[in-house]
């Protein structure tokens, strides 16, 4: 809970700063954040930001119009203001700045300390932020996994200890000149007095040379690693609001210490923007306006990290809400970030349009002929029959199948892992538990507690792809909490909080996992390991204790090794996990809506954040609300008129592509094309490896039908639980293996298919026009297509062909190609 | 114990070209009581041939059908089943005056037969695979299906509300080679029930559903791999009878009677029936027990050993009990977590051969542990906890399955008692976790196993016999044997040579000998013979073992194909040794002629020499034909010691390999052992005909052996003095060899020595400094040679270096 809470915080309860360029005439107020500063070094500068208010309740940033006036004192000024716009203290004391913007006054209070003893600059909290800044930790530098040129620091100075050492005794301790501090290598370098392959990192005479100067002197001090460690960082403000582009707003960056003192880090930190092309940030920490939309600030120093979301508006006058029909609480959430972001939602579609759409997402069907027709032809309140079909949907078999499939990926069910039989076991088993709506987390638990055969206890199937603890521990973070903490393996998270440490401590939840072969051929045997069964850490080859990730409530204690894993998935599926429900909340949101309101779905991270908070909140609390019910949850998503929205945008929501303001269009996945097309042409496409009739979205596994038409449309191989690997680009491939290929040809020239059947059966012309379209775009033809395919028909010599031709082309449609 | 682990399957050569072979029966199997008609399908069958088989029945030959009868491939026969049959297994082969045919099992059955309508000939293949076109039947009933690839057959059944019916699939357990998957579906498809594989049935299925309302239920029958086999037959037996999940124990001792416990199943509570041991075969390790009440279950397989029998006593929890030495303790591990240790009184230095019998016995579903622990309850050694090593693991079995746990084990310094544990490595419990631990005292021992399930030796020719070793850690050589076998065969080869490489775990490898019937030999008639191998440990003990025969052999062919680095696709095949055969052997026809290889029988190869070994065919009559390829089969196959490479073949009329030439490669690492080999003709006209050589040993020698003089070499200092000593050098290794004294004290020198061919000893010229330490000295004497391979290339050849002993004398001593 904690974790995502500040995000919740930023959206609702800190305060708004808008920005401006210049002082707009209407300021009714001034306020100065932060309102007092302590200062004690004299080399140490700090940022204040100058909000103003408007009449109607605006903020607006003032800080670059603003004019700083320090207060005099009888010993002459306390701080003055540096030619960098930052305030510098000048001698001890007390005192006040008068800032005067927009024709308004306020005053800032202003400590500053004995500046004769000056705090003692350390390697923890001086030195490595400063290597960090000049870019000597990075990745493509000294932070490579190699190092650079024989000196190796950590990844973006994540392990302060391990540099400090480097430092001091690589080349025999000759970076430093204790008795010409000032010839010390580790100056010489950077400053490129002597041949340095970075290049200039720090200009001889500045601020950080003098300082790494002074710390040479004082004896390379590291510091006091409790103390001198960074415990929280402030960035102001908490949300940036501009109205419209070009308009730009400084951002402050605090350090907060064990000790009370806080510091102006903003010139060390680094701050990126996840969305340049909507707002980018200068290197004097300015965030800039490009264009209408969202974006979020990640703003790093020395392991903390705070995201900071950007909003630029639409600068376009005009906007009035006009109110759609509410169906549940995703649509007041929804509607109350796009009112704020001045977006007017599309309307729902057509019932044809509808029962498409519903249909493919959740059985991977689209409806036949009779369906549509029947659907369409019911007079109920269009709610009314659309909430009923979805409820007739959720039952079909077809929707069995269709997660069943979609499982099958995540968990990479697959004969090259689990062997023939224990891939068809291993489906069978999810496939019941979706028959079934096993609870999510019930499904999780047995999964990742399995053991035994894996053919008598087909869950333990998991285990024969991951094979080890890391692995396993890798697979269950990204699948099940959405967090990736693969790179923690060899280094702490670049853009995340997670630390190697934190890899290990959670790798050895599955430490016993072992496994032996079974008494049947291709079984194997998920055990628990009574030695060898402890992960050691690579750097100090120690055993390292289990320990969860995050520290959360309905947390059990972790006992002894072989029910370890036990002791994770309570923790994991416990309701107060700020992960777990969150993640599939958020990756079934996107099954629905083509895109998770954190995008990717399993790659949640405070730098990624949701694009309408609340909304993920409401969800997760629903559905654990709800006991982890899945198809609740769908079904709450899919009655939705968010979901039902129309594709077609209007003036006001045309470039959004990630507040759900309208339907995006979504490429059908390749086992809802192959059983599209069957189900259009009337035919049945069968493969050896799987019982006649049986449907592509019920192939267990990537074996069938390999290198055809399906891997072709981006079927996943399931090689990874990534979602990413199910393609949904569009290539050359596709277009060609549409126009010419042999599955579309054939399926259409089924002698058992529509075309041969309409045909035989003496059907009209227009009869066969609207079956056609019926069974392929799942929509009557419009009058104008009525007309033109009906002629068409006419014009050539044998009508059989031509209906073929008509087929072709209308599943060479974009309209068949789509769930739209 | 019996068990099978060790099967390494290898090129069978056993069959000559017109042996019988069997492939079908239609149908396989019958309601007890009934005549029917049985057609025998195969090869090589023709009128007149012999059926033997245990079925209580009359088989009596019916006219094929002519067009069949050309082709061989079909034998019909009325067979009038008595009303007394038992329901089980029964074998049938046919003997024709070309020899015996392989195995193929019967069933006997309580209920009516039907055939599914799709496996007739003259039906569409997936003419039941859906709920509409499903085949309607009522029970009770067995159904003989036969299921290919993607199959799924379907059965309509008409069920009232509240009627419980036992569906059960039997084919794994009857040969066949389908993985049954059998589903219950209700008239809208939705899937009531599913089972893979049921308890005590092995890979077969079973279920038993009570039908929530009347109407109409459908049976699915499918392969768990959707995998074509040629044993793909399957019977669906629908009906009304008990069955159990288990039973315990899991044997007993032959000539007694034992009271046995049934259990799970239809039966609410476990019911006991005394079984009777007095009467059976003593070559028989497993007899067939009923279930209890009317008959339908097929019987359950009950080990028969001839060790002393005892039932767990009751005892506390934790308690350990004693265990006798060669004595069969059964148990159970009966509650979920629970740990059984016994007290084992040893000696030390004492060697004990611990197995634990489980889950390869059947019907037990413990994936058993066991450990050693001393008195103060360190552990010393422990199996079934983790997985063989890989190497080893790969060499197991085709199908690289699991086995039960064994421990060879020395009882270590000081021990005079040890504690054995039992549990479930996965922490399990329950009637179903039944288990036979013994422990015996005796050396390293090894099991075989023999690979094929019958032999027919063609007059005046030959047969391979292959055997796979399962050594415990038995490293050294071990002989086969054939007992049995009158003075008119032959028999050579037969050579497991030792491994040395591993001794922690079982080494499976396959030994091969020959039979081969002497001209003029008698005809034999069916005889079933013993292989038997002995070897012997390094302290001088004789372990002597049978092999144990397969009785028959399904081979099974994995899914799809699609197999991961580790093969685990690879599937084991079905074996039955519980039929309790040795190895059946008869005398059939003549082949059509002989390879004739130019080696000698015994061929002794220097190590890093080769043998360029040619044959040719030699016909029975000037029309006969060669085969189609000759080929090279080297048993205990290590590439690492020989390698044979072709280096031609003559063809005559482009087809046939009339004559050619092999090279047989050793290396100077070659381990010097004794490796059989044969030659064998392959295919000819589309038919096979195995035309084996009788085993050709090769014998791999080192060069020369240096044996170091029997006393001390005395050196005064100051002085000189020869050393001198015995060398041996193989007849076929004339390269010279010098001997080099290394290592030897400071301020000696002895002058190298070159041998040549003639010489039987060597001599070095020592000399010592006056400043030479006097004391008694080891040093090496490093002999060196090179080797000429087949390539005419020379190769640096060096044996293992000699221990020798040096005194250096005080001059004064030397004086005296």
């Amino acid at each position: 809970m904690r974790d995502r809470r500040w995000v919740w915080v930023a959206l609702v309860a800190a305060p708004l700063v808008v920005s401006a360029q210049t002082a707009p005439k209407d300021i009714t107020g001034l306020s100065i954040t932060p309102p007092e500063v302590t200062l004690r070094s004299a080399d140490q500068g700090t940022h204040v930001l100058v909000t103003g208010t408007t009449g109607d309740g605006e903020r607006i940033d003032l800080t670059a119009a603003a004019h700083f006036a320090p207060a005099e004192a009888p010993a002459g000024q306390i701080v003055k203001l540096g030619s960098d716009g930052l305030l510098y203290p000048v001698r001890q004391g007390d005192t006040k700045v008068t800032v005067t913007a927009g024709g308004k006054q306020a005053q800032l209070v202003v400590h500053v300390g004995d500046l004769s003893k000056p705090p003692r600059i350390t390697f923890i909290r001086d030195v490595e932020p400063v290597l960090n800044k000049a870019g000597c930790t990075s990745g493509t530098c000294h932070g490579s996994a190699k190092g650079k040129n024989g000196f190796k620091l950590s990844l973006r100075g994540y392990d302060p200890e391990f540099d400090y050492e480097a430092l001091l005794y690589d080349l025999s301790g000759r970076r430093f000149n204790r008795a010409d501090p000032a010839r010390s290598l580790m100056l010489a370098k950077p400053t490129e007095q002597v041949a340095h392959g970075g290049g200039l990192r720090i200009e001889p005479g500045s601020r950080y040379y003098n300082m790494i100067l002074r710390w040479i002197s004082d004896g390379v001090p590291f510091g006091n690693a409790a103390a001198d460690r960074v415990e929280k960082l402030e960035v102001l403000p908490g949300e940036v609001f501009m109205h419209g582009p070009d308009k730009s707003q400084p951002i402050v960056a605090l350090a907060h210490y064990p000790d009370g003192t806080v510091r102006d880090v903003t010139g060390e930190a680094n701050i990126s923007s996840n969305t340049p092309e909507i707002a980018d940030v200068d290197a004097n920490a300015r965030v800039k306006g490009v264009r209408k939309g969202e974006a979020a600030l990640l703003v790093r120093y020395e392991g903390k990290f705070v995201a900071v979301p950007v909003t630029v508006l639409n600068p376009n006058p005009g906007f009035a809400w006009q109110p759609l029909p509410q169906n549940n609480y995703i649509d007041e959430l929804i509607d109350a970030k796009l009112k704020r972001l001045k977006m007017q939602p599309s309307p729902v579609v057509d019932d044809a349009e509808f029962l498409r759409r519903v249909s493919l997402d959740l059985t991977g069907l689209p409806p036949t002929p009779e369906e549509i027709r029947a659907f369409v032809a019911d007079q109920t309140d269009s709610r009314a029959k659309r909430s009923r079909m979805i409820d007739q949907l959720l039952a079909r078999r077809e929707y069995v199948d269709h997660w069943t499939l979609k499982w099958g990926d995540l968990l990479q069910v697959s004969r090259r892992y689990q062997g023939d039989k224990g891939m068809w076991e291993f489906r069978e088993w999810i496939r019941d538990s979706i028959a079934q709506n096993k609870p999510y987390d019930k499904f999780v638990y047995e999964l990742l507690t399995a053991r035994g055969s894996s053919y008598e206890n087909p869950p333990a199937n998991f285990f024969r792809v991951t094979r080890s603890a890391k692995v396993s521990m890798e697979k269950t973070t990204q699948l099940f909490m959405g967090v990736r903490l693969v790179c923690t393996q060899c280094h702490d998270h670049p853009f995340e909080k997670w630390t190697q440490n934190q890899y290990y401590q959670m790798a050895a939840f599955f430490s016993s996992v072992g496994l032996k072969p079974g008494f049947q051929s291709g079984d194997e045997i998920v055990y628990d390991k009574r030695e060898d069964n402890e992960v050691k850490h690579p750097k100090t080859g120690r055993v390292v204790a289990p320990q969860y990730l995050v520290a959360s409530l309905g947390a059990p204690p972790i006992p002894g090794n072989a029910e370890r894993r036990e002791a994770l998935v309570e923790w994991l599926t416990s309701k107060e996990n700020p992960f777990f429900a969150r993640a599939i909340a958020n990756r079934m949101w996107s099954y629905f809506l083509g895109r998770g309101i954190i995008e990717p779905v399993d790659d949640i991270r405070a730098s990624n954040p949701p694009v309408n908070e609340p909304l993920l909140e409401a969800l997760t609390k629903d559905l654990t609300d709800h006991d982890f019910d899945l198809k609740y949850l769908m079904r709450t998503i899919v009655n939705s008129r968010v979901y039902q929205a129309s594709i077609q945008t209007n003036v006001w929501n045309g470039d959004d592509h990630v507040n759900f303001s309208h339907a995006m269009p979504r490429r059908l996945s390749a086992e809802e094309l192959m059983d599209g097309l069957a189900l259009a042409a009337g035919s049945r496409i069968n493969f050896p490896e799987v019982p006649p009739d049986t449907k592509a979205e019920e192939f267990p596994d990537p074996h069938v039908g390999r290198d055809g038409f399906l891997d072709v449309f981006g079927r996943p191989a399931r090689e990874s639980g990534c979602e990413c690997e199910r393609r949904s680009d569009v290539s050359l491939p596709q277009a060609l293996n549409l126009v010419n290929g042999r599955t579309v040809a054939d399926a259409i020239a089924d002698p058992k298919g529509r075309v041969a059947k309409l045909i035989l059966a003496g059907s009209t012309d227009r009869a066969i026009v609207e079956d056609l379209y019926l069974a392929a775009l799942n929509r009557f033809p419009t009058a104008k297509e009525y007309d033109a395919a009906v002629s068409f028909l006419k014009a050539g010599e044998s009508r059989a062909a031509w209906a073929q031709d008509l087929l072709w082309s209308l599943t060479n449609s974009k309209a068949f190609l789509y769930n739209r | 114990m019996w068990r099978v682990t060790g099967l390494v399957f290898a090129i069978s050569l056993a069959a000559s070209a017109a042996a019988p072979e069997l492939t079908e029966l239609d149908p396989r199997g019958a309601q007890r009581g009934k005549s029917f008609t049985l057609t025998i399908g195969g090869k090589n069958l023709p009128e007149g041939a012999k059926v033997l088989s245990n079925l209580p029945a009359t088989f009596t030959p019916l006219t094929p059908p002519e067009e069949k009868m050309t082709a061989g491939r079909k034998l019909p026969f009325l067979v009038e089943l008595k009303a007394d049959a038992a329901v089980g297994t029964y074998p049938i082969r046919v003997e024709t005056p070309d020899g015996i045919s392989n195995i193929l099992l019967f069933a006997v059955g309580a209920f009516p037969e039907v055939v599914e309508e799709e496996s007739k000939p003259e039906s569409r293949e997936h003419s039941n695979d859906t709920i509409e076109t499903a085949q309607r039947i009522a029970a009770p009933v067995i159904v003989n299906g036969t299921l290919n690839g993607s199959d799924r057959d379907y059965y309509g059944i008409h069920a009232r509300q509240g009627e419980r019916l036992v569906f059960e699939v039997e084919a794994r357990r009857l040969g066949s080679a389908i993985d049954p998957v059998l589903s219950i579906v209700d008239a809208s498809g939705r899937q009531i029930a599913r089972n893979d594989d049921a308890p005590a049935l092995g890979m077969d299925s079973r279920l038993a559903v009570t039908f929530p309302r009347e109407g109409e239920y459908y049976a699915i029958v499918h392969d768990a791999r959707f995998s074509r086999q040629t044993q793909n037959f399957y019977r669906l037996k629908v009906g009304s009878y008990p069955y159990a999940d288990g039973i315990f124990p899991l044997g007993w001792k032959r000539g007694e009677k034992i009271d046995v416990e049934f259990f799970g199943g239809s039966f609410p509570a476990p019911v006991k029936t005394s079984a009777d041991l007095s009467a059976i075969d003593p070559k028989l390790d497993f007899t067939r027990l009923n279930v209890p009440g009317e008959a339908g279950s097929l019987p359950f397989l009950f080990v028969v050993g001839d060790l002393p029998e005892k039932i767990e006593p009751a005892h506390s929890a934790g308690e350990a009990v004693a265990l006798d030495p060669a004595t069969v303790m059964n148990a159970r591990i009966s509650k979920p977590g629970e740990v059984h240790r016994y007290k084992l009184a040893v000696s030390p230095g004492d060697h004990w051969e611990i197995e634990l019998g489980a889950r390869s016995l059947g019907t037990s579903r413990l994936d058993g542990v066991l450990s050693i622990y001393d008195a103060k309850g360190a552990k010393l050694a422990s199996a079934g906890d983790k997985p063989p090593k890989e190497d080893v693991f790969s060499l197991l079995s085709a199908g690289r399955t699991s086995s039960d746990p064994w421990l060879d084990f020395t009882a270590p310094k000081d021990a005079r008692e040890v504690v054995l544990t039992v549990e479930d490595l996965l922490q399990r419990g329950g009637a179903g976790f039944a288990y036979r631990l013994v422990a015996r005292k005796q050396p390293p021992d090894f099991m075989l196993t023999v690979l094929e399930p019958y032999v027919n030796i063609p007059a005046q020719g030959s047969s391979s016999v292959n055997v796979s070793v399962n050594r415990h850690s038995f490293p050294w050589p071990i002989q086969l044997s054939i007992a049995g076998l009158g003075d008119d065969y032959i028999v050579e080869g037969g050579h497991l040579p030792g491994e040395w490489k591993d001794d922690a775990y079982s080494i499976s490898r396959r030994g091969m000998l020959t039979i081969t019937a002497k001209p003029g030999a008698h005809a034999m008639k069916l005889t079933e013979v013993a292989i038997w191998g002995e070897g012997k440990t390094g302290d001088g003990a004789i372990v002597r073992r049978k092999a144990q025969c397969l009785g028959m052999i399904t081979e099974v062919a994995g899914g799809t194909g699609i197999s991961d680095a580790e093969d685990r696709e690879n599937q084991s095949p079905f074996i039955a040794p519980w039929l309790g055969l040795d190895l059946p052997v008869v005398v059939g026809k003549e082949e059509s002629g002989k390879i004739e290889p130019d080696a000698p029988r015994v061929l002794r190869l220097v190590q890093g020499t080769g043998y360029s070994m040619k044959w040719n065919f030699k016909g029975r009559n000037p029309d006969a034909h060669p085969p189609e390829n000759v080929a090279v089969d080297v048993a205990s196959p290590a590439a690492a010691e020989i390698a044979v490479r072709r280096a031609k073949t003559e063809k005559k009329e482009e087809k046939y390999a009339e004559k050619g030439e092999f090279s047989v490669l050793t290396t100077t690492h070659s381990s010097p052992e004794k490796y059989d080999m044969v030659l064998y003709g392959e295919s000819k006209d589309g038919e096979s005909e195995a035309l084996v050589t009788p085993a050709i040993t090769i014998e791999i020698v080192q060069g020369y052996t240096v044996a170091a003089p029997q006393e001390p070499v005395a050196l005064p200092a100051g002085g000189k003095a020869e050393l001198v000593g015995v060398f041996h050098r193989e007849p076929e290794f004339a390269q010279p060899v010098s001997i080099t004294a290394e290592y030897l004290p400071a301020h000696v020198i002895c002058q190298p020595a070159e041998l040549h061919a003639a010489e039987k000893e060597y001599r070095l010229s020592c000399e010592a400094e006056a400043s030479a330490k006097p004391g008694e000295y080891e040093f090496q004497l490093t002999p060196a040679s090179v080797v000429v391979g087949l390539d005419k290339r020379e190769v640096p050849y060096k044996i293992a270096p000699v221990t020798a002993r040096l005194i250096v004398l005080e001059t004064k001593q030397a004086a005296r």
